[in-house]
């Protein structure tokens, strides 16, 4: 038997994993990625407390979880594919048009 | 230690390597390689939690569905182009208090969870019938088609705002053009972006600063 | 099992009743699916349909929402879908305020995206989505509702925002925007999980009561250790108890906390605004508007449904382990960076988009009040006695009353003043800059008249509806107690005054100075102006008739932190008799019977 303990280690290592990917990272694409791995390590965090309380609630959340993420990621990366078409005829440095 | 004990620190010891290799990596491929590591072994990890549906799910939706996606677009853009997608260029004040600010609320974050994690006890969690259908597909879906049958049906609704928005968002000008290539009104031509207007252009700012309201933009930025 | 179509059939008779109570949203949701279908087969060019299908589904909401709202069925608050949701006068207030904002936003989204020649037939279906999500966490009582709801929200807004493909800020703030959300969402999903193991319950129900429970073991805790101190022993059994308290306290306030700064993500309070000006900026005008007020509403709603109504027992809103301290700091900082910042604009969308910061600051305050009330009714259980309890709860439903006026107020205004930004703006090209508004009254005097009123009524002139709410607001919160909170409202005056200045700025600039030579484009169509002269009539309207519209409130937010049941219902019906024996005529009684309930 795994203590419940270690799945929480386990998502919390990941969650700042995650998080440390979102902001050290500048490319779009990681930080998605990055994103990803956080919602997978709440996910986990909720299958862990799923098991410790015995009730369903918390898997049923991770599979919304799971369906919200490929939404989630479906949008931004189109987001990220029209940018990417927006700047096919711009100079790099003409991005931060919106900026302080 | 037994098989379970075992599997679970292999593979969450796997997990925590690959999400390191994953933020880690330059080549964006690499990457979701990794990441697709990272959720098989998450998804090891759920079966040793009693959640074996969800698992399933996990490599189906995860590894399979979403990551192929991402493959797909990291080959769709040029991987060397989007390095400097979200360039930014703050003022060094901007910059300092940007990554102070960043690193203070990560290191928050980090000192939070952390600090969840000394208190916790050891414990093996509620005690389950053996042949109970706790995490099984069965057992999930009955909860989903019950008591969770509004957020099934809602979470359909978001995930066609997704989809349409996703076309929306991504759909290329060639595309768009096509669609409207058979207007014969002229204000539904302008409408769909076609017509003599040069397209993409950004009209001239309009009158220059007649009074003494407004200075330019601090900003440089036109308006648009 | 071999019950199965009689059991199929008893939930599908329960599913449908539920959805009966659910009539506005499920309308809204409907026809966001329908205007998808119905753009598959309109021909390119004639999406102009779109729209008439949106208002009319719109319509249909309201009235279905009218029917609810003046329900006294609903008084007590009834649960949908095993306590899924709930629908109560709060909720059914909201569902009308929502559906008008996107009705008012429908109106002119289509004109603009012609005009600026990115038109697109999934817009309205778009919106319409976002505000079933609005609607949704509206409705919350579970947190798998109010992730859910925010999900489907954001993740059209995200669409809308970047939907303009011939103009690259729209992809960039679209990017912003979505990333920062994202993340915001993954850290609110964090929160949930340990909030979950906490309590064990998604629902808002299970989580007080588990609230309860963890916090009365650490109370214990307390007490075993001072018996160790003085050298008895405890016995494995009740250590173990103990130790679980712990364990379970030690997840709740982590859980609270990530909660929170996505919450106050999600309303762009001031450690995490950087996104809102660039994506407020950047997104199609109509839908800066949406996201000013529709976005705001429902963030403001999730901040009272699951902090103010659940989260709002004696130890966790009180140091050392309360979340107010730290919400009242970031009220302190959103009001004073978004007054500053707004100051230095020139461009009016990166103004507007500043101020609407600087309300949420305000807003904050009266959810920091609301929740020290209930805390304190909490605590009075024990010290003060009967009076006291009585004193601390109804001045927490006055605070939740003021916190909901204030923000139907301001999202009223907001949206006139921005669809007014949106309306003066031609082929590509907005006229954002403050000098481009110079003696627009001359020109456009009716379009100038309700951009100054709803700029009144966000600087909070009095006859305007603003003034009422920030004097409701802020006289709510200047009954609690705490000398911080009180300073905070004196702060908060200041600030007021630092906003008139920059609103009254673009009002003299319209009427004192001289205009252009060339005439401004401005947007076809009579959407904008009949939005813009609706949202600046209610600005007036609501301040005028300020005793009925915040009797309407009070009564949404009676008993706010009550469980739906039967004393919550006893004392809603106790206010509307305490009218009834005010006024012989009260405003209740022009509302139609209830529907088959």
């Amino acid at each position: 038997m795994v203590p419940i303990t270690h799945f929480l280690y386990l998502a919390i290592l990941l969650f700042l994993i995650g998080v440390g990917g979102v902001l050290l990272r500048r490319n779009a694409l990681f930080v998605l990625m990055s994103i990803e791995l956080m919602l997978n390590a709440a996910n986990v965090a909720l299958v862990a407390f799923s098991r410790l309380h015995g009730n369903h609630d918390g898997q049923v959340f991770a599979f919304f979880v799971i369906a919200v993420a490929a939404a989630e990621a479906a949008v931004g990366l189109a987001i990220i594919v029209a940018i990417f078409r927006s700047r096919d005829d711009v100079d790099i440095d003409d991005l931060g048009l919106l900026r302080d | 230690m037994t098989g379970a004990e075992l599997s679970f620190y292999l593979f969450g010891g796997l997990a925590v390597f690959s999400a390191l290799a994953m933020v880690t990596r330059k080549n964006a491929v690499v990457a979701a390689m990794w990441l697709i590591a990272t959720f098989l072994s998450v998804a090891a990890c759920y079966v040793l939690a009693q959640a074996t549906f969800l698992s399933a799910i996990q490599v189906i939706v995860y590894a399979g569905a979403v990551m192929v996606l991402f493959v797909f677009v990291i080959m769709v853009v040029d991987v060397d182009a989007t390095g400097r997608l979200t360039h930014r260029r703050p003022s060094r004040v901007g910059r300092l208090a940007y990554y102070g600010g960043f690193l203070l609320s990560a290191g928050f974050l980090a000192w939070v969870l952390v600090g969840t994690l000394a208190r916790q006890y050891v414990t093996f969690g509620a005690e389950l019938e053996p042949g109970s259908d706790f995490g099984t597909a069965r057992g999930l879906g009955r909860e989903i088609f019950t008591d969770y049958v509004f957020p099934f049906e809602a979470v359909s609704l978001l995930l066609v705002a997704a989809v349409i928005g996703a076309v929306v968002v991504a759909r290329s000008r060639k595309e768009r053009e096509h669609a409207a290539r058979h207007l014969a009104d002229p204000a539904a031509r302008h409408a769909a972006g076609l017509g003599t207007a040069a397209e993409g252009e950004i009209a001239p700012p309009g009158p220059s600063p007649a009074t003494d309201f407004g200075e330019p933009s601090a900003t440089g930025h036109r308006g648009i | 099992m071999t019950h199965a179509p009689f059991v199929a059939d008893t939930m599908a008779s329960a599913t449908l009743q539920d959805l009966g109570h659910l009539a506005p949203m499920a309308i809204v949701g409907l026809w966001g699916l329908l205007l998808m279908a119905t753009d598959a087969f309109a021909a390119v060019g004639f999406r102009h349909f779109q729209r008439r299908i949106a208002l009319f589904g719109l319509a249909l909401a309201f009235v279905a929402g009218l029917t609810i709202y003046g329900n006294a069925d609903y008084d007590g608050g009834v649960e949908v879908f095993r306590g899924f949701l709930v629908v109560d006068p709060f909720s059914a207030i909201l569902d009308l305020v929502l559906v008008g904002l996107c009705a008012g936003t429908v109106l002119v989204a289509g004109d603009y995206a012609r005009t600026h020649r990115f038109e697109y037939g999934e817009q309205e279906s778009l919106l319409c989505i976002a505000t079933f999500g609005a609607m949704m966490v509206g409705h919350a009582h579970d947190l798998l509702a109010l992730f859910l709801g925010i999900e489907t929200m954001s993740i059209s807004v995200y669409v809308l925002v970047g939907a303009r493909w011939n103009a690259k800020p729209s992809a960039e703030a679209a990017l912003k925007y979505f990333l920062m959300g994202a993340f915001a969402s993954a850290i609110l999903l964090m929160g949930i999980a340990l909030l979950y193991g906490a309590t064990g319950a998604t629902a808002f129900e299970g989580i007080r009561g588990g609230v309860a429970e963890a916090f009365t073991r650490w109370l214990r805790i307390n007490d075993l250790a001072r018996a160790l101190d003085q050298g008895h022993t405890a016995s494995p059994a009740a250590s173990d108890l103990v130790i679980q308290g712990v364990a379970k306290a030690a997840l709740l306030i982590p859980g609270v906390l990530l909660v929170l700064g996505a919450l106050l993500f999600k309303v762009s309070a001031v450690p995490m605004h950087m996104w809102t000006p660039d994506a407020y900026e950047g997104a199609p005008t109509p839908v800066t508007a949406f996201m000013a007020s529709v976005v705001k509403v429902a963030g403001v709603a999730a901040l009272l449904r699951l902090f103010v109504a659940t989260f709002s027992t004696h130890r966790l809103v009180t140091a050392p382990y309360g979340w107010t301290t730290a919400v009242a700091l970031v009220a302190f900082l959103t009001m004073t960076v978004g007054n500053l910042a707004a100051v230095r604009q020139s461009n009016v969308k990166r103004l507007l988009a500043y101020s609407s910061i600087a309300h949420v600051g305000y807003l904050l305050l009266g959810v920091v009040a609301a929740a020290n009330f209930y805390g304190e009714a909490f605590a009075s259980d024990a010290t003060l006695g009967g009076d006291g309890l009585s004193w601390s709860r109804d001045a927490g439903d006055t605070a939740v009353a003021s916190v909901l006026l204030y923000i139907v107020v301001y999202a009223v205004a907001s949206l006139g003043a921005f669809v007014t930004v949106a309306w003066l703006s031609g082929n590509k090209h907005e006229a954002l800059e403050a000098y481009q508004w110079s003696g627009l009254a001359r020109r456009h005097p009716g379009m100038a008249l309700g951009m100054t009123v709803c700029l009144l009524s966000l600087m909070g002139l009095p006859p305007m509806a603003g003034f009422f709410g920030k004097l409701f607001l802020f006289r709510a919160v200047f009954e609690n107690s705490n000398p911080w909170l009180q300073f905070l409202v004196v702060w908060a005056l200041l600030n007021a005054v630092v906003g008139a200045y920059y609103y009254l700025r673009l009002v003299v600039a319209m009427y004192f100075h001289t205009p252009p030579k060339t005439a401004p484009v401005v947007l076809p169509g009579k959407g904008a102006p009949a939005v813009v002269a609706v949202t600046a009539g209610l600005s007036v309207a609501l301040g005028v008739l300020m005793q009925p519209t915040l009797d309407r409130a009070d009564l949404a937010a009676r008993a706010f932190n009550y469980p739906p049941g039967p004393s919550k219902a006893r004392r809603v019906d106790g206010l509307r008799a305490a009218w009834e024996a005010r006024d012989p005529t009260p405003p209740v009684a022009a509302e139609e019977p209830s529907p088959g309930t």
